[in-house]
């Protein structure tokens, strides 16, 4: 062997029906059904799965996650910012106001561009839409940030906005985890955090069984307290144990 | 969690049950159940740690499966039909157990003995060869010697 030549492997994948519509679908459906993890230590599933993913991947990409960026980078702006301004301002034909309904009407169209996706998601996947939990912080962040900018247009208390944009703007940031899962680094992260709160289920049901358990007990006994050491409610109640 | 507000405690007329209450839901609370929590994740962490590779290639097929919706298969896939795979060539590896390590290395010290073996079986067919041609040709000119010397004697 010369020097600077190296030897390969050439070898090939012919499964034709991979690429069809129905049977690709199916295969990599069925997959997911597998509980066992032993089935992706296999060499050819490994081939195949890395081989579509870049088609899969380069779509995510650009039909989503660019757009999503975007989107979520105009909704900070707004948010954190513009939107403030905007309320501080007197002028209701001020430089804030106009701003801010510039950044609206960005926000508006890239939730109706969401919600084409959403749409397009339920009518594909039907009662199965449902199911993932990624889908419903889609659905409500999406409702949230229409309520946020409806009710902005509407000129509502800057009092009602204030709750609702903090949660949206908390779910704006939770589907960008979304988007750790595209990379090899930090995809098995984003899969851990799910499978930490699908695992803890039944703990977080005793955790909080106990904490209601001695709530219910501070909240006689500080009945016979003069100053009590929390207001009279099973609320303050749970507060109080879980600190 | 762990903000411990005991401000009015002795105002209370059940203070020593209320301290009792406080000490047992304390226990409970901040030490068995945080623990516990931190031993279920360090388990989910080592089960998801130990199977990375596998986990990865999981979390891409529910990926892929969630946005089948983006693709378009007739449209992408139309001119495919081979996955062709181009690799460097490199030492195929299998984990192995230490039974079966200890068996590979038995086997290669049982290879280099028989090699070894036959190299020394070589040798010494090799020196029994030359060891019996030289006395031969000892022999041969002994005998010479001797026929010539009887030759000799018989003459006399």
């Amino acid at each position: 062997m010369g020097k600077g030549l190296n030897r390969y492997e050439i070898s090939a994948i012919e499964f034709d029906w991979l690429f069809n519509e129905k049977h690709g679908r199916n295969f990599i459906v069925e997959l997911t059904k597998v509980k066992s993890l032993e089935i992706f230590s296999i060499d050819l599933i490994i081939k195949i799965i890395l081989y579509l993913w870049g088609f899969y991947r380069r779509a995510i990409v650009i039909r989503v996650m660019i757009p999503f960026m975007i989107y979520f980078g105009v909704f900070l702006f707004y948010a954190l910012w513009i939107h403030f301004e905007k309320a501080g301002e007197e002028n209701d034909d001020g430089g804030w106001h106009a701003a801010n309904l510039v950044l609206i009407i960005i926000i508006a169209i890239f939730i109706v561009y969401n919600i084409y996706f959403e749409i397009m998601k339920i009518y594909y996947y039907r009662d199965q839409y449902f199911v993932s939990y990624w889908n419903a912080i889609n659905v409500i962040s999406t409702s949230f940030n229409t309520f946020v900018i409806i009710a902005d247009l509407a000129d509502l208390d800057e009092s009602v906005i204030i709750p609702f944009l903090s949660i949206a703007l908390l779910l704006m940031h939770l589907r960008v985890l979304y988007f750790g899962r595209l990379f090899f680094s930090t995809a098995w992260m984003v899969r851990m955090i799910s499978s930490v709160t699908k695992d803890m289920r039944y703990f977080l049901f005793i955790f909080i069984y106990v904490v209601v358990a001695f709530a219910d007990a501070y909240l006689i006994i500080n009945r016979n307290g003069d100053p009590p050491i929390f207001e009279d409610n099973f609320f303050d109640a749970f507060i109080y144990s879980y600190q | 969690m762990g903000e411990f507000n005991l401000e009015n405690f002795d105002q209370n007329r059940d203070s020593f049950i209320l301290y009792v209450m406080w000490v047992i839901s304390t226990f409970l609370i901040l030490v068995v159940f945080l623990n516990l929590l931190i031993a279920i994740i360090s388990d989910i962490f080592d089960k998801i740690h130990e199977n990375i590779q596998n986990n990865l290639i999981k979390e891409l097929v529910y990926f892929m499966v969630e946005s089948e919706v983006l693709i378009n298969r007739r449209k992408l896939f139309k001119k495919h039909k081979y996955i062709i795979i181009v690799s460097r060539e490199r030492g195929k590896s299998t984990p192995v157990d230490a039974e079966t390590r200890l068996q590979i290395i038995k086997n290669s010290m049982e290879n280099q003995v028989s090699i070894q073996n036959n190299h020394l079986n070589e040798i010494y067919k090799r020196l029994e060869k030359d060891c019996r041609e030289k006395i031969q040709n000892k022999a041969e000119t002994l005998d010479i010697s001797v026929t010539k010397k009887m030759n000799g004697l018989t003459k006399l």
